[in-house]
């Protein structure tokens, strides 16, 4: 058992979305910039370049359509905090 | 013993400055003195037991990791608090830039005070198992650990201490790549995902210097103020200078007579700046931050006035493309395009051209790697780019490089 006090955790608001990568599941197969070429597009290396900061309403719609067009399961959406 | 004697001890980390072995780990060229238990438990008093009140003070101090990202110790601990999964504590003395050695030092030197930080670590934070992990070669640190449990008389106490020897890999000391290792998987670095299991388990991983600071903070001694440095001059050298000393003095204090053209602040993945930028800013933490500049783990490589900055770049980052995880492909294919431009440029067989398309890649491959490792190379090679600008014409222009001392950092090819 922890001898200190456990801080109090606090309550977190939810917020936006943003799409993720995971470079180590990421084979560079492209059918996510395929899928959403308005907000994604593939480096020289054919690796995606994906938006960084939160996602409009418009474009949410499109890195859901990148997340599932990926076959190796690399792209996620996550909440922004 | 004299009280001043006892005064000055506790004032710092050290025994005292140390002349290592130009690469590998940090054995020192003369014996250093190493402090026994006897006369740690005489210096120090006997490790306290943890009381409430350990938090408050870790962050009344604002002790920070001394692994060269400098997270503040009460931030790891409050959020390993909050979760309940079984804790690993690791004391981490793989020092994986190549130059580094004030870990291996302090580890030579005082290891009470870091198994001691260590203990009291474990216990504040309830965990099951604490490890020491050290590089692979370093034996000596190795041995000086099993010497310091022998001393103690340990045989597993409130909480087993396990000693892991990492691989002899430059990102083997990453503490991500540590948790990953220390949980069974392979010893490189991963991206952080959001844990949302709260009874996952969980590792937190100090550096061996914030335990030491650990150690005395815990005892109500004062967190000395004081920077530990490597620094390669002709020598490779330990040293432990107070945090307002500037760059300047401390080349002075190692004997150097005339000025460097540049310094390389923070170690191979660190950053270029022109002596002139940098020689009177303190080697504190806060001042280098401010001028947007970082000492990391405290590496410091002056580069003489008639060396060729773009051929040591261009060493540096053929040597950090050689040791990539392979795990994604920013790092697998950017880090040897940017290790080809460079390597272009150092040969003066390039163009502006080949500077376009060296800046393009850097563009490309920042901040996209799994882990942080790419991000130290293409730092690197801004800096270089600023740094050496001038230098740099006469490499693309067909002047020649006039440059011709041959500098070869220890590790990297020439």
């Amino acid at each position: 058992m922890s001898a200190l006090d456990k801080p109090r955790r606090s309550l977190k608001r939810q917020s936006g979305q943003r799409l993720r990568v995971d470079p180590l599941v990421c084979d560079g197969i492209g059918q996510c910039a395929m899928a959403a070429s308005s907000i994604i597009h593939l480096d020289r290396w054919g690796y995606p370049v994906i938006p960084t900061g939160e996602l409009s309403p418009a474009d949410k719609g499109r890195a859901t359509r990148a997340v599932n067009a990926c076959p190796r399961q690399a792209l996620w959406l996550e909440a922004t905090d | 013993m004299t009280l001043t004697a006892t005064r000055v001890a506790t004032d710092t980390l050290l025994t005292g400055p140390v002349t290592l072995r130009p690469s590998g780990p940090a054995d020192s060229i003369a014996p250093s003195v190493r402090e026994s238990f006897d006369d740690h438990v005489l210096r120090f008093g006997r490790r306290p037991d943890v009381s409430a009140a350990l938090l408050a003070r870790i962050e009344h101090e604002g002790l920070l990791g001394h692994g060269g990202a400098f997270v503040p110790v009460g931030v790891k601990w409050r959020a390993a608090l909050l979760r309940k999964g079984p804790l690993t504590v690791v004391a981490n003395a793989a020092e994986s830039e190549p130059l580094a050695g004030k870990d291996g030092t302090l580890i030579r030197q005082r290891p009470h005070l870091v198994l001691d930080g260590l203990m009291i670590a474990a216990q504040a934070l309830g965990a099951d198992r604490a490890i020491i992990w050290l590089h692979g070669d370093d034996t000596t640190g190795r041995a000086m650990f099993e010497y310091a449990f022998r001393e103690r008389g340990w045989s597993g106490r409130e909480v087993p201490v396990e000693i892991i020897d990492g691989p002899v890999h430059y990102l083997a000391g990453e503490a991500q790549a540590i948790t990953r290792a220390t949980s069974g998987g392979p010893a490189l670095p991963f991206p952080r995902r959001a844990v949302t299991d709260p009874w996952a388990p969980q590792t937190i991983v100090h550096n061996v210097e914030t335990l030491a600071r650990l150690a005395l903070i815990a005892r109500e001694l004062p967190n000395p103020s004081t920077r530990l440095l490597t620094v390669l001059g002709s020598q490779r050298m330990v040293v432990e200078v107070g945090q307002s000393t500037t760059i300047e003095q401390v080349l002075i204090a190692l004997g150097w007579k005339v000025a460097p053209q540049a310094v390389l602040l923070g170690g191979y993945a660190g950053i270029w700046a022109k002596w002139d930028d940098v020689a009177r800013l303190e080697v504190a933490e806060k001042t280098m931050r401010a001028a947007k500049l970082t000492l990391g783990a405290g590496v410091m490589v002056p580069l003489a006035d008639d060396a060729c900055g773009v051929r040591v770049t261009a060493d540096l980052i053929s040597y950090l493309a050689s040791m990539s995880a392979r795990q994604c492909g920013p790092c697998l294919f950017g880090l040897p395009a940017l290790a080809e431009h460079w390597a272009k440029l150092a040969d003066e067989d390039g163009s502006y051209r080949v500077i376009d398309r060296l800046r393009a890649d850097i563009a490309a491959v920042e901040g996209r790697g799994a882990c942080r490792h790419p991000d130290g190379a293409t730092r690197l090679s801004t800096s270089a780019l600023q740094t050496f600008s001038a230098h740099l014409g006469s490499h693309v222009t067909g002047m020649r490089c006039r440059h011709r001392s041959h500098v070869a950092l220890p590790g990297t090819s020439q």
